[in-house]
């Protein structure tokens, strides 16, 4: 449940407003943007910081900011957890993306070696909906590799005996706290801080103890900005469900009267440019907690619907709109269109840093 | 350690970052920086990099002052601030007392007494952290309320200044500092000062000054002395550089309405 303490919840008439806009069709979306794909204009940056392997920071125009820090940390890999290496016996991390045999094993990272924290200022470090969204943000980042993708963790491996460690944490700063659910913001400002992470190289070679190069031009970057573009951190997309119309990156006002709420993460974890959906999860949406209306004539019979008066919706979403949201993510191209966005601005930034 | 500053510094007069004694680190500030709040700031000084929001003067909740304002401070130093990596709770005693010592600073720094019954929220975000915790605090709240155009009677400028003695002889001359960094900080003895301009030809005035270091107060050595008049110098020169960057917001508002 978002939380509304930090803003003025809306009345019963303003929610019945909202309802019956965004249930025409096409839906009437309160800030008058034409389509329900359509999405708010963002600003990004990333490099801001000094002392971190990679950051990003990235605004909206209502004032929400998420500023993202990626540091790495080598570890000692657990003596009793073994990494699983090929049966030649050598570390082939540069096959990263590549598909192999599936015979062949390949050596395997652990989820453990990805940590995200989330800070909002003025909400307690156990607050349930942070730590709800902190896992919400990290379960795509830390899925288990197939035969045919390579997850994040796995691709930190240095030998059997020493892996990186990941750390994401991420600061938001946010007027109405999590009352416009910031997932979007923070999965773009966590997409982009972990492209624009850089491993230093390591002058160890084998199974020695790792030692890194002093030189950091002769880093690399922890997903690897090659031609074809191999694989890409995921992005979570936040999707509302009003009636029968499904409506892309919410505001608060179409928030507040949804009737349910979902998040799809998508990602692209090979080579072949082919994005999947890693994790789909349903988020309660703050309209089940509000009062309903009273209509002007009075009281009326229980269950009976008066068009205008507000009525929180119960129950959940039907199975056929689940699919329907899927499949417009995946095969109606919103999911290629926002990670096409995201590689264009990379791309715009690394010629404006080369330039 | 051969590359220390007091071992090197008596032969070069130059810092390990290559500044003389008086020089400030790289001071970049800007105004405005979240449109959606009442003031806001964003400072760097060197490496240290602060965001600041102020909201306020709102309704107050729970306590309420008849007669003044009250200030309240939200200071938050990000996990991966430092070099190494390490997050800090609410609890952090070390973040109370700057939090107290922020809100009590501009507690009686600004004209509180023009909005009773009401509350002043700063909230400082620490991103980047090299020396300097409570000076870029102080200086990004500042700008963050003028900002909000809450009325104060100059900027309160902050800086800190350290003290070089040779180890080998402690009746030497004493070299101040100025504007120490994260590893100046580590190894010498340094103290936080902020001060109010006096206005024309008036001295400016100490409103905080916090030190916690050892540090000989007797006055033949004149160490104490040293740092002091150092930083007071260096918060003018801070002061000078963000009425800078308030005037030229300024003029950027007004050619914005022509």
């Amino acid at each position: 449940m978002p939380s509304l303490t930090n803003s003025l919840p809306f009345s019963p008439a303003e929610l019945a407003y909202l309802h019956t806009s965004l249930s025409s069709i096409p839906p009437l979306r309160p800030d008058a943007r034409p389509l329900s794909t359509d999405f708010r204009a963002l600003r990004a940056e990333t490099g801001v910081l000094p002392a971190v392997n990679g950051s990003a920071h990235v605004g909206f125009s209502d004032g929400r900011e998420a500023i993202v820090g990626v540091k790495l940390e080598v570890e000692k890999t657990v003596a009793g957890n073994r990494v699983t290496q090929s049966e030649d016996g050598a570390m082939d991390i540069d096959a990263d993306g590549q598909s192999r045999d599936s015979g062949e094993k390949r050596a395997k990272g652990k989820p453990e070696w990805v940590s995200l924290t989330l800070t909002l200022p003025g909400l307690r470090d156990d607050d349930p909906n942070l730590v709800f969204l902190e896992e919400m943000l990290r379960e795509p980042l830390a899925l288990s590799s197939s035969t045919t993708a390579t997850s994040l963790q796995d691709s930190l491996i240095i030998n059997s005996r020493w892996h990186w460690h990941v750390y994401i944490d991420v600061l938001l700063i946010s007027p109405n706290g999590l009352a416009s659910y910031p997932l979007p913001l923070l999965s773009m400002a966590t997409h982009l801080a972990l492209r624009d992470t850089r491993i230093p190289k390591l002058k160890s070679e084998g199974e020695e103890d790792p030692i890194a190069d002093d030189d950091w031009m002769a880093s690399t970057y922890l997903y690897q900005r090659t031609t074809p573009p191999g694989a890409k951190p995921p992005v979570t997309l936040l999707i509302v469900v009003v009636g029968e119309n499904i409506i892309f990156d919410p505001s608060r006002e179409e928030l507040a009267a949804a009737d349910s709420v979902i998040a799809v993460s998508v990602g692209n974890t090979s080579t072949d440019g082919e994005l999947r959906l890693l994790a789909t999860r349903m988020i309660d949406t703050p309209a089940r907690d509000t009062m309903k209306g009273v209509p002007l004539s009075g009281e009326t019979q229980e269950g009976v619907d008066v068009p205008g008066v507000w009525r929180p919706r119960i129950g959940g979403v039907k199975r056929t709109l689940l699919k329907k949201v899927v499949n417009t993510v995946l095969a109606g191209g919103i999911a290629r269109e926002v990670m096409s966005g995201l590689d264009g601005f990379l791309s715009a930034e690394t010629s404006a840093s080369m330039g | 350690m051969p590359l220390d500053t007091i071992s090197t510094y008596s032969h070069t007069l130059l810092r390990q970052d290559g500044r003389r004694w008086n020089e400030l680190r790289r001071i970049t500030a800007s105004i405005s920086t979240q449109p959606s709040s009442d003031g806001s700031s964003m400072l760097t000084m060197g490496n240290t990099v602060v965001l600041c929001t102020v909201t306020g003067p709102r309704e107050g909740r729970g306590q309420r002052d008849n007669n003044n304002a009250i200030v309240e401070t939200d200071l938050n130093v990000a996990p991966f601030a430092s070099i190494e990596r390490r997050r800090r709770t609410r609890t952090d005693k070390q973040i109370q007392e700057l939090q107290s010592t922020i809100s009590s600073s501009f507690q009686s720094h600004l004209f509180t007494y023009l909005y009773p019954r009401s509350l002043i929220t700063i909230s400082l975000h620490v991103l980047s952290l090299d020396g300097g915790l409570l000076v870029a605090c102080l200086n990004a709240a500042s700008l963050a309320l003028v900002d909000a155009g809450v009325p104060m009677p100059s900027i309160l400028a902050a800086v800190s200044s350290g003290i070089i003695v040779p180890t080998d002889d402690s009746k030497a001359k004493v070299e101040p500092v100025l504007d120490l960094n994260n590893a100046e900080e580590q190894e010498l003895a340094y103290l936080t000062l902020a001060t109010v301009s006096g206005g024309e030809k008036q001295e400016d005035k100490v409103s905080v000054l916090m030190m916690d270091s050892r540090v000989e107060i007797a006055a033949s050595t004149g160490k104490v002395e040293a740092m002091l008049a150092t930083g007071v110098d260096g918060c003018k020169e801070v002061r000078r550089k963000m009425e800078d960057v308030v005037k030229k917001h300024g003029a950027k508002v007004m050619m914005s309405r022509r």
